[in-house]
């Protein structure tokens, strides 16, 4: 049985102090955790050695704290070091090090990513020692000098049950678009680094995946005045419909709203939601 | 001539409103509109919690009736008023019978609440027919504020006593403009022919027909009895008095030579 390494519907945070208008990374870190972010991988192009190894035994106990999956970008000898919880690999660090000595140096419990940028990499790194495969970048991105576009993700989706983490030029304008060709995790660098308030882009963000069916939590609302415990996020239709209801017969109260059976797939349940499902009986 | 009224806008031939609870089987709703030619049938509205009702009330109902929806469960006029709306979205028309009951032993309205969900609802555009305790003063009030008629209470809800309020119901019947229609309690064909022989508008029947031995016939039974007592009243009211009057003529009588000397 495979390994859980995250959950799916993760919202995987990429630092880079360049690209932070001038915040620390510690900061940047704690306030993309208090908006709920669930993955951080410390990417510090410009620090030195010892700045890394200072940065990632705080990041590390930040991120543990707050029991949020922190990972070191490149380097598993650096990410041993600083006992993250894994190591996220470039093409070029594969074949650097290798996978297994990567496997020696993390653990069988360490995670370890890799980037692929195209389907056939994604292949053979879903088929490989990784944990998890990041594909991209999907969009134009100030981190790359190319994109890949979304045409291969439906596919690279597709591969194997291992997380796929969706990268690259991702912001609030393109989300969606990942989310809806099924994109579980995803990861973002300067949407949230750049942005003005962290903690309150990320929580729209997280708002935005869950919304989407995509985010991790399980979603609870109240149904004619009892809790149920839904796995995924379903418009009122979808519920309505597993609930073995004909459409026809019942009418709903979605917060106090009355929803017309036509918008009924427009409307996502998401936590907190109260429903009321109601129908015509006898009466006098 | 053809006796026709109309509430809300909609010509009614039938006087004999039916709800529609209790009833054994669905689709024998659907026989006693017939059997009855009811036009305005009542529903109630309430939460579901699965799909395992295969057929719905309304699919017993017959297309040219009109379902007025009640509000049954509503302890307040906010509550009255949010399942009104709701029965309203759910596309079968928007007359609703108001009904604003706080209390579970006798099922008695508060015509405070009634009034207030009344005055919202009519504003609303719906055809409100408040279920009320007969009272001269809040039923010119719900008629002010625009109720399509004024529904007092006949006895207790489903207690099949009769009409035990008819004093109040004359009383309301003569002063108020709007249709009077006696709910709850009617129990026996005879009680609806009296509340139509007194000028009532209609009657709502429910709990008499499905605590009968056949419904569907029951249901018959009362339209009947309605048709009687709405054409004794249009007929106009025989005068009553003390003495006897013979309904034959009383010369020329056959008799003995003796009597003659009365």
């Amino acid at each position: 049985m495979m390994r859980k390494v995250f959950n799916e519907g993760s919202l995987y945070l990429v630092t880079g102090a360049q690209c932070s208008l001038g915040r620390a990374t510690i900061d940047v870190v704690s306030a993309a955790i208090r908006g709920g972010v669930d993955i951080v991988q410390m990417r510090e192009k410009n620090a030195s050695r010892a700045e890394l190894v200072e940065l990632g035994r705080i990041l590390k106990d930040i991120c543990k704290m707050n029991g949020v999956v922190f990972m070191v970008n490149d380097d598993p000898y650096l990410a041993r070091h600083v006992k993250a919880d894994g190591v996220h690999l470039g093409q070029e660090d594969v074949k650097k090090y290798g996978l297994p000595a990567v496997r020696e140096l993390v653990g069988p419990e360490g995670i370890i990513g890799l980037s692929t940028h195209t389907v056939r990499q994604a292949k053979d790194g879903a088929a490989s020692g990784a944990d998890y495969i990041a594909f991209g970048p999907v969009f134009p991105t100030k981190t790359k000098d190319y994109f890949i576009g979304t045409d291969g993700l439906p596919e690279v989706l597709g591969l194997s049950d291992k997380p796929v983490v969706v990268i690259g030029g991702i912001d609030g304008e393109n989300l969606d678009k990942v989310l809806f060709l099924g994109a579980r995790n995803v990861a973002m660098i300067r949407y949230i680094t750049e942005a003005p308030d962290i903690e309150t882009r990320v929580r729209e963000v997280k708002e935005i995946m869950l919304r989407r069916g995509s985010a991790v939590s399980k979603v609870n609302i109240r149904i004619n005045g009892n809790t149920e415990s839904l796995d995924k996020v379903l418009s009122i239709g979808e519920f309505v419909g597993s609930k073995g209801f004909k459409p026809e017969q019942v009418i709903v109260e979605h917060n106090n709203v009355i929803v017309p059976r036509e918008k009924w797939r427009d409307v996502l349940l998401s936590a907190g939601d109260n429903v009321e499902i109601l129908s015509f009986v006898g009466g006098g | 001539m053809e006796d026709i009224f109309e509430i809300g806008g909609r010509k009614l031939i039938s006087r004999f409103f039916l709800g529609t609870g209790k009833f054994p089987r669905k689709s024998m709703v659907g026989e006693a509109v017939r059997s009855s030619g009811a036009e305005v049938v009542t529903v109630a509205l309430r939460r579901v919690d699965n799909g395992s009702e295969d057929e719905n009330i309304l699919d017993h109902i017959p297309e040219n009736c009109v379902v007025m929806a009640n509000t049954s469960g509503a302890r307040t006029a906010e509550e009255a008023i949010r399942i009104a709306r709701l029965a309203r979205s759910a596309g079968c028309g928007n007359w609703v019978k108001i009904e604003v009951i706080p209390d579970n032993k006798y099922l008695l309205p508060d015509n405070t609440g009634t009034l207030q969900a009344t005055e919202v609802l009519v504003k609303e555009g719906f055809t409100v027919l408040p279920y009320m305790n007969p009272d001269l003063h809040y039923g010119l009030k719900m008629a002010e504020a625009g109720a399509a008629a004024v529904m007092p209470l006949g006895s207790l809800i489903g207690s099949n006593r009769g009409l035990r309020t008819e004093e109040i119901v004359k009383v309301m019947i003569k002063e108020i403009d709007a249709p009077v229609i006696v709910d709850a309690g009617i129990g026996k064909p005879s009680d609806a022919a009296k509340c139509m022989e007194m000028g009532a508008a209609a009657v709502l029947v429910n709990t008499a027909l499905v605590t009968s031995e056949d419904p569907v016939a029951m249901a018959k039974a009362f339209s009947l009895a309605v048709r009687a007592g709405r054409l004794a009243f249009i007929s106009g009211q025989p005068l009553m008095v003390n003495e006897a009057r013979p309904s034959s003529p009383f010369k020329g009588f056959l008799r003995s030579l003796t009597d003659g000397e009365l």
